[in-house]
């Protein structure tokens, strides 16, 4: 099953406990390799001048910074492309809207609670890593709404709009479906569905940096 | 003002095509028709009879009319006779017989009678005396003879007026008329509504000048009581020649009038510099005119033509307001500014006509322009003196509204201030009750839930028999109802579904660990009305209570979750094929589901219905029925008390 190479994971997590939880959990996997475990953006930071990992796993609330600038740099600076681009993994506490929507909008492609148990803990990386990034019901409704209100219809481009699949998937999944039973509704492969999903939350991460220079445009500020 | 203005033009019309009357009148009148012949000579008898009879014509001089005393016989105070045949004359006339014929005669004496054949002709309008004014004639064709037809015409004159006799006419009356109209309009008729004009115009503006008291006003009232004495004066003397006194007073009266109009034009132009001198000039002038008339009228023998040069100096001077009117009418060609100026002018020019007259540079024809030039001079500063209160109305209008605006815009920005004041006043207030009710909420929803959860894990962990995993169950339990409250507090619409599909989303997991398959049925809900992050809140415990006890107590392999929209009500059911329990009659304290209790108050109190069936298994006399638990939440669209 891991005929590949083990994936390489940084832990960006301020709280010891949780860290150290995750950093032996990333040790017991054999599919995974620990690269870095640090507790601060200014240790991340020189990690990541060190050596992209493969996953981050990244904690908002750091003590001296947000950790959604992390995202930013990281899922930016990458220059390799998206194929060697770090998958970066919000830890959260309860997988809220508000928390989710904000790392996704930073560059985010997923996000892990922290009480997630062993078991289900390398399959959440995996998963993420693979594209099919997890998206609640709730997260769901929230960006067909974001879409549909925030940016006038002439000043989206397809880069920033979502397509009518997609919105059909944010529908479903906002009612409460899975991805497979989305893509039965719908009449496609699972995996599909995984894809639309990775597209809408590329496409948030583009809309919300086109809403910052609107808003910044609107501002007078550009 | 716009008013005024309009009044102006009005007035400036009128006014022109008054000119344009006269001046047409008095062409037409030039215009001698056809059936008119002039009498342009007589013999002059000089006799003191009163009555033609006896008039010897041999004794008589042979003269052309117009006779100007003043020319023919200077100093002469007396009566004379002229008589004029009128054989030739009438032999001219070629009009049809029966023609109604007139004899006009624009200038007599102070004193006179027309004699036809030896009869009296009275005067069309039956005025006693003659001084200044043109005479008509009826004349009937058959006062005519065969032959022999003379007039006879008594002139009574006094050295210091202008006496004599004008040449006359006789004709028809119709073609006559106009030129007797032309001459009568300006000379009598316009004297006579001076006179009531300035009356009436003094009792209009008097009010006016006692409520708003501007110089404009008073100068002008001034102007109209002069005429008052002007008018006694030139109407008292209807028979007797004017005397010297009178003569003397009318000059006086003149002089002060025009001080007065040059005061109106100097209020009308008060920025003008030289005002302050030309006052000086103008003042020492009248008084020194005033003085010599008042010298002149003590001496008792004087020419008449000495008072009006006395007048001469002042009506130079007078050439200065005049200027400046002009120049302010080029300059602002108004019709206010154009028609002071063009009323001005003629004012003058009238004076400068009435002063050739007086020294016999006119025709002996000639009468008074001053009158006419002076209604015009009175009509503007009546409607200046109107219009001035119109502007001052409309100015203290303004400045009543702006004081409106003002202390309304005061009122407003305090206003305004005293309601941002109260406003934050409110919004804190509304900011520490919401804070109060969310505290309240939270804590209630801590309590309910999570807190309680977490001391049974604390109680358990201090009991040495509990099993680690029984406390690891416990605080499972907490952190998903933790996890509901975060969850409807993100609750911003009244949709339940994302909210239930969290549910499952959260729950999912550890159902595929457990391996019970969890199927969703569901379809697009109609909005609660009342879905609120606390009712939200409510109804996602009631179907997590629902599946936790399907996965514990139910055994169950397959968990069914409905959602249905039907009519009035949306039902939420969780369905399981677990082992079911007597509703009812449940004995085994274990058996029965836990919570249960605490499910339907929270149904209660949310005002929707809990229905729960049970099948036990096995169960032989129902064996035809699936065994299981449904339990199912009936929510109603909208709560009654919110209707």
């Amino acid at each position: 099953m891991h005929s590949s190479p083990p994936l390489k994971v940084t832990l960006v997590e301020d709280d010891e406990p949780i860290r150290q939880e995750f950093a032996r959990m990333v040790r017991e996997d054999a599919g995974l390799t620990l690269l870095a475990a640090v507790g601060s953006c200014a240790e991340a930071r020189r990690s990541f001048a060190l050596g992209k990992p493969d996953v981050a796993l990244i904690d908002l609330g750091l003590p001296d910074g947000d950790g959604t600038d992390l995202i930013r740099e990281l899922t930016r600076s990458s220059l390799s492309g998206p194929v060697n681009q770090p998958s970066v993994i919000v830890v959260t506490v309860f997988g809220d809207e508000a928390h989710v929507v904000r790392a996704i909008a930073a560059g985010a492609h997923g996000y892990l609670l922290k009480d997630t148990p062993l078991a289900e803990f390398s399959r959440a990386i995996r998963t993420v890593r693979d594209g099919a990034s997890p998206l609640s019901p709730q997260v769901a409704r929230h960006l067909l709404k974001r879409f549909a209100a925030s940016l006038p219809p002439a000043a989206t481009t397809p880069l920033e709009a979502l397509t009518e699949r997609e919105r059909d998937v944010l529908r479903l999944v906002s009612q409460g479906y899975s991805g497979p039973e989305a893509a039965r509704q719908m009449n496609i492969a699972p995996s599909t569905v995984a894809a639309h999903i990775k597209s809408i939350y590329a496409k948030l991460a583009v809309h919300s940096r086109v809403e910052a220079v609107n808003r910044a445009r609107a501002h007078g500020l550009l | 003002m716009r008013d005024a203005r309009v009044f102006g033009q009005l007035l400036a019309c009128a006014t022109l095509v008054v000119a344009v009357l006269l001046v047409g009148l008095l062409w037409t009148g030039n215009a001698r028709a056809t059936t008119v012949v002039g009498l342009t000579t007589a013999v002059r008898i000089e006799m003191n009879v009163r009555r033609p009879e006896g008039l010897d014509i041999t004794n008589g001089e042979t003269l052309a009319l117009p006779d100007n005393w003043s020319r023919t016989r200077p100093g002469y105070t007396g009566t004379a006779w002229y008589v004029i045949p009128l054989d030739k004359p009438l032999a001219q006339l070629t009009l049809p017989p029966g023609t109604p014929l007139a004899l006009m005669v624009p200038r007599l004496a102070h004193e006179g009678e027309v004699w036809l054949n030896g009869d009296r002709l009275v005067p069309s309008d039956g005025a006693i005396h003659t001084r200044n004014r043109t005479l008509w004639y009826s004349v009937s064709p058959a006062s005519f003879r065969s032959s022999g037809n003379v007039l006879q015409v008594r002139v009574t004159g006094v050295a210091h007026t202008r006496s004599g006799l004008s040449a006359m006419s006789l004709g028809e009356a119709a073609a006559l008329r106009p030129a007797y109209l032309a001459r009568w309009v300006p000379q009598t008729l316009v004297s006579q509504v001076l006179a009531i004009s300035a009356a009436l115009a003094f009792f209009v503006v008097l009010p006016l000048w006692w409520k708003r008291r501007e110089r404009v006003q008073a100068l002008f009232l001034v102007f109209c009581l002069l005429w008052f004495p002007r008018s006694l004066i030139v109407f008292s003397t209807a028979t007797a020649p004017p005397t010297p006194l009178a003569l003397a007073l009318l000059s006086a009266l003149g002089t002060m009038q025009s001080i007065v109009v040059a005061e109106l034009v100097i209020a009308s132009w008060p920025d003008f510099t030289w005002w302050r001198r030309f006052r000086q000039w103008m003042f020492g002038m009248a008084i020194l005119t005033l003085t010599g008339t008042a010298l002149l009228a003590q001496s008792g023998s004087f020419r008449p033509v000495s008072l009006v040069a006395a007048q001469m100096p002042l009506i130079v001077l007078l050439l200065v307001p005049l200027m400046v009117t002009v120049r302010a009418a080029l300059l602002i060609p108004r019709a206010s500014h154009v028609s002071l100026a063009l009323a001005l002018s003629a004012w003058w020019c009238a004076a400068l006509h009435d002063f050739a007259q007086a020294i016999d540079l006119t025709g002996y024809d000639s009468f008074f322009w001053a009158p006419n030039a002076i209604l015009a001079v009175l009509a503007i500063f009546a409607w200046r003196a109107v219009a001035g209160l119109a502007q001052s109305r409309t100015e203290s209008e303004a400045a009543t509204r702006a004081a409106v605006s003002h202390a309304v815009g005061a009122q407003e920005a305090h206003l305004r201030t005293a309601f941002a004041a109260e406003t934050e006043v409110v919004k804190a207030r509304v900011r520490e009750e919401v804070i109060a009710a969310e505290r309240t909420r939270l804590l209630h929803d801590l309590h309910d839930g999570m807190g309680s959860q977490l001391i049974t894990a604390l109680r358990m962990t201090r009991r040495p028999e509990v099993p680690r995993e029984d406390v690891a169950r416990v605080i499972e339990d907490a952190l998903d109802d933790m996890r509901l409250i975060i969850d409807s507090l993100d609750l911003e619409e009244r949709d339940l579904l994302p909210l239930l599909g969290n549910l499952r989303f959260r729950l999912e997991p550890r159902l595929t660990a457990l391996g019970v398959a969890l199927h969703w049925d569901v379809q697009a809900l109609p909005d609660l009305d009342y879905l609120t992050p606390e009712t939200g809140l409510a109804i996602v415990r009631i179907v997590q209570e629902a599946i936790t006890n399907a996965l514990r107590h139910g055994e169950a392999g397959n968990i069914t979750i409905t959602a249905r929209h039907e009519g009035e009500f949306v039902s939420v059911s969780v369905r399981d094929d677990g082992c079911g329990f007597d509703v009812e009659h449940s004995v085994a304290p274990q058996a029965r589901p836990r919570g249960l209790a605490a499910m339907r108050a929270r149904a209660l109190k949310l005002g929707a219905e809990l229905h729960i069936e049970s099948q036990i298994r096995p169960s032989p006399d129902r064996a035809n029925r699936p065994c299981g638990t449904c339990i199912a939440l009936i929510l109603p669209l909208r709560l009654p008390s919110a209707i």
